[in-house]
């Protein structure tokens, strides 16, 4: 995490002294999966779908409506931090934090058969304990579970929370862990449960105290149709949850936990 | 006050100001002034060079005619050498047409002029990454220039196609489509608010919820203010009963409530200076 | 809809989806849309909106699956005797309305408010006469003002039109303002051409004789109006809206009980005037208080008018993601536009009221 945190600043920098538009960024074996897919998840139409499209499609749209602004030469992760609280730029938090996690849920795939050599580190695994989770079935049921039976689009993400301890979340739609306000869990659009309201009650008093948040996400599973409809069809979100789980790259989620 | 550009009218401001007692001294230079005063205004102002009302060249006419006496003129008489072209030394205002549609568009649009804009420029030429067959770019934000760019743009593609469009016609065209995206813009951000409180997003304050607070704090000053008020005048109309004369107090409210509760704004202790 | 297996029973234990729903005496079948079973088995499906294997992913395929999905879970509630009655339950208005209060009931819910949008969306639908290849979508469409004229497909029906006009100005404003909302929204939703009650159904029930005491107490219209649902969201806000201020208004008794019950308690064991004072000064009400920003959206807000649905859009991305692609969100609301059925929207136009009372 704080490499890549540190690369992130890096790039920043170089591009305060210039103004550009918002790219697509590179991912490692970019080139092998666009030409191939992802073994296992994703055919090359497919992989190009869920990410060089989507990607372009969010970094395209970022670009025109941050234009001529402050967040013109702000990468996906400041924007959508500067945007959370902002009722009238929630359009621009929205193409950040989906190019955000988007990314962040590309990094941490690989082909399959390299996908089977990693394996969760002894220290995830250890902080997944303190959570009630022993092994890595309980962990993938659990994720993958939620992902599955909730409705709409959406991400389920394990975060590590300000005391280090983890959790996974529901983001709905284009929700983002670092900021509880914006964690968009609940769904109001049926009934509302007083559980929910307690919950909502609970956001506002923390937002009116003007609490920060210092979540970090570990990992993330992409529930959105833009991922899975090309090679699963409208219907196969089980398919592609089942397939997503085979090909973690474990050794990039390993480096995001926090390590002393 | 408006800005001062003529020096003619230093004199005349001057015994004004000593008039109504602005100054309580007379300043050195005045006597010297007021006995020799300017006569030039020396400011520099762009001049429209209008090349058709210029006076031709003198040297073509002025030679070789005839004078009644049989004479020919050989040489410019010290009249002739005068300079009547007094506009000449001054500089040209250059116009085009995009000044006009500008004019035009952020007189129409003046809320335009809030949305903040950026001036800086990687190279200066960003404007040729530009390709107006459309209105939304990807290196420049929608505003106003990109309206002036499309409707000349509309003007000279209807010229190729031979069907040529009046200014007007583009310009119309133009602001249609930006009033079309801007539409659009506000109701993406609406509806992307809607959408996601109907998943639980929780914002600590809005827009609106900052002007009301705003409009409380208004009110509260007005609250202090009117209270003061109406003791006072209360106090006037029961003293009014039993003396009926009572205009001393009427010298403060020669400013209105509003007034008072602007001037006084954040601070309460100006209320309490003027008691 | 728990459909992953757990890895420790083996691939082959992924829970089984049986149809448990031949117990029961009604089992919900997928409805039958003739246009879209025509439109399934042609070679250029549904003419100028859907490809013939998109037909299939978003009604045949989707709609078996939530079909199946509400049979499931309402064979569990009924099992467990508790939700749904079964003897009301073939109506899928009648479950929404009777579940969505119910949190334990969120998945039949959720199911029944996803068929019967998505229903509602598709049986609006005609295709078009003229067939046209669907134009998959580039980035540089996102540079493309869209068109403000020269659209097809405008309503007909003299009624409707005048109604539309009346309600947004004129039948530009009205398209531009439906498919803007759809556009906007982000994830799964659907955007709504409604009829607006007059009064709202508090003020209908509470006033026996408004005008005259013949007067139904039934909703009567005046207005349309344009309005979001978002996943499984019902588009009739009488049953759904004022819930939270309702949850508020349970909190702040329960909570004023439990105070009136400590200082009850308080006034045995010292002087009790000074914590009534106290309280009296609380209830003051300050008029040169503005309310909260909640306060005025609720007063504002469609409160629990009838909202009659006429028309809808569905904007959620696997509408246009197989056809259109990414960029193509615009292209297909266009092409919805002009897919619209109006005939089918003046059938369910309600009998307009030109009388307008101003009352909430």
């Amino acid at each position: 995490m704080f490499a890549r945190s540190r690369t992130l600043l890096a790039q920043s920098i170089s591009r305060v002294s210039k103004r550009s538009i918002h790219h697509v960024p590179v991912l490692n074996n970019e080139k092998h999966h666009l030409a191939n897919g992802i073994e296992g998840l994703y055919s090359a139409k497919g992989f190009q779908a869920a990410w060089a499209d989507y990607q372009k499609f969010l970094t395209l749209n970022l670009t025109l409506h941050t234009n001529g602004t402050e967040n013109e030469l702000k990468t996906p992760y400041q924007i959508l931090l500067h945007t959370a609280k902002q009722t009238t730029e929630q359009h621009i938090f929205h193409y950040a934090s989906q190019a955000h996690n988007n990314h962040f849920f590309m990094e941490q795939l690989t082909d399959k058969s390299e996908a089977a050599k990693t394996r969760p580190s002894r220290l995830l695994m250890e902080k997944l304990s303190f959570q009630d989770i022993p092994d890595v079935d309980t962990f993938r049921d659990r994720m993958l579970l939620l992902a599955d039976s909730s409705f709409g689009q959406g991400w389920v993400f394990l975060v590590e929370s300000e005391d280090k301890a983890l959790k996974i979340i529901r983001c709905n739609n284009d929700g983002t862990p670092y900021y509880y306000g914006k964690n968009q869990s609940l769904d109001l659009n049926g009934g509302v449960d007083e559980g929910s309201f307690e919950y909502l009650n609970n956001l506002n008093e923390r937002a009116a105290k003007k609490e920060r948040d210092y979540s970090l996400p570990i990992l993330a599973i992409n529930c959105w149709e833009h991922a899975y409809i090309n090679d699963y069809g409208v219907t196969g979100k089980a398919d592609y949850l089942t397939n997503v789980w085979e090909c973690i790259n474990w050794d990039v989620v390993n480096k995001r936990v926090f390590q002393i | 006050m408006k800005i001062q550009t003529k020096a003619t009218t230093v004199l005349e401001r001057t015994s004004h100001y000593l008039k109504v007692g602005v100054l309580k001294q007379k300043p050195a230079w005045y006597d010297v002034v007021g006995a020799y005063p300017p006569h030039t205004d020396l400011t520099k102002k762009a001049k429209v060079l209008d090349l058709q009302a210029q006076r031709p060249d003198p040297y073509t006419s002025l030679f070789g005619t005839r004078n009644n006496d049989g004479t020919i003129k050989t040489r410019p008489s010290p009249e002739d050498r005068l300079q009547k072209n007094n506009s000449i030394s001054r500089i040209p205002k250059l116009e085009f047409l995009e000044d006009e549609l500008r004019d035009v568009f952020y007189h129409q649009h003046p809320w335009e002029f809030s949305r903040p804009k950026t001036l800086i420029e990687n190279k200066g030429d960003e404007f040729k990454e530009c390709d107006w067959s459309h209105m939304l770019q990807f290196n420049k934000p929608l505003d106003g220039e990109s309206v002036v760019q499309r409707t000349l743009w509309l003007l000279a593609e209807s010229k190729k196609q031979g069907k040529p469009k009046s200014l007007f016609e583009a310009y119309d065209k133009a602001r249609f489509e930006f009033y079309r995206l801007r539409m659009e813009e506000e109701m993406n951000s609406a509806v992307s608010k809607e959408e996601s409180t109907m998943y639980g997003a929780v914002f600590p304050s809005s827009n609106v919820e900052w002007g009301v607070q705003k409009e409380q704090e208004f009110i509260d000053v007005w609250a202090k203010v009117a209270q003061d008020k109406t003791k006072v005048a209360m106090a006037n109309r029961s003293r009014g009963t039993n003396t009926a004369a009572g205009s001393e107090e009427d010298k403060g409210s020669e400013t209105s409530i509003w007034e008072n509760s602007f001037e006084i704004g954040g601070e309460a202790e100006a209320t309490e200076e003027k008691k | 809809m728990y459909r992953i297996g757990s890895r420790r029973l083996g691939k082959s234990s992924l829970l089984p989806r049986v149809n448990l729903s031949a117990q029961r005496n009604v089992s919900f079948k997928l409805p039958s849309i003739l246009t879209l079973e025509n439109a399934k088995n042609k070679q250029e499906g549904f003419n100028g909106l859907f490809s013939a294997s998109t037909v299939n992913e978003l009604w045949f395929k989707r709609g078996q699956e939530l079909v199946q999905g509400l049979n499931q879970s309402l064979e569990q509630s009924y099992a467990s005797n508790e939700g749904v009655s079964s003897a009301e339950s073939n109506n899928l208005q009648d479950i929404i309305a009777q579940t969505i209060h119910k949190p334990e009931l969120y998945g039949i819910y959720c199911y029944a408010s996803f068929l019967y949008n998505l229903q509602f969306f598709l049986e609006s639908l005609k295709e078009s006469a003229v067939s046209k290849p669907l134009h998959y979508g580039q980035p540089s469409d996102l540079l493309k003002t869209p068109q403000i004229d020269g659209f097809g497909n405008e309503p007909k029906d003299e009624k409707l039109r005048e109604w539309i006009i009346d309600s947004f100005g004129s039948i530009v404003e009205f398209r531009t303002l439906i498919l803007n909302s759809a556009k906007a929204i982000k994830g799964d939703g659907l955007v709504w051409l409604v009829a607006e009650s007059n009064l709202s159904q508090s003020v209908l029930k509470n006033s026996p004789n408004l005008a005259d005491p013949g007067q139904s107490k039934k909703p009567i219209y005046n207005k349309l109006a344009v309005v979001n649902t978002y996943n499984a969201g019902v588009v009739d806000d009488s049953i759904r809206s004022g819930q939270v201020q309702r949850l508020k208004q349970q909190k702040e008794a329960k909570i004023a009980a439990l105070k009136s019950k400590q200082a009850e308690r308080e006034s045995i064991e010292s002087g009790e005037t000074v914590a009534k004072e106290i309280e009296e000064l609380q209830n003051q009400v300050d008029e040169l208080t503005l309310g909260s920003v909640e306060d005025a959206e609720f007063a504002n807000l469609f409160t629990d008018k009838t909202l009659l649905p006429l028309l809808a859009v569905d904007a959620s991305p696997r509408n246009y993601l197989l056809d259109y692609g990414v960029f193509g969100k615009q292209q297909y609301l266009d092409n919805v536009w002009e897919s619209i059925d109006w005939d089918v929207v003046t059938r369910r136009l309600p009998d307009r009221t030109k009388q307008f009372i101003n009352t909430f």
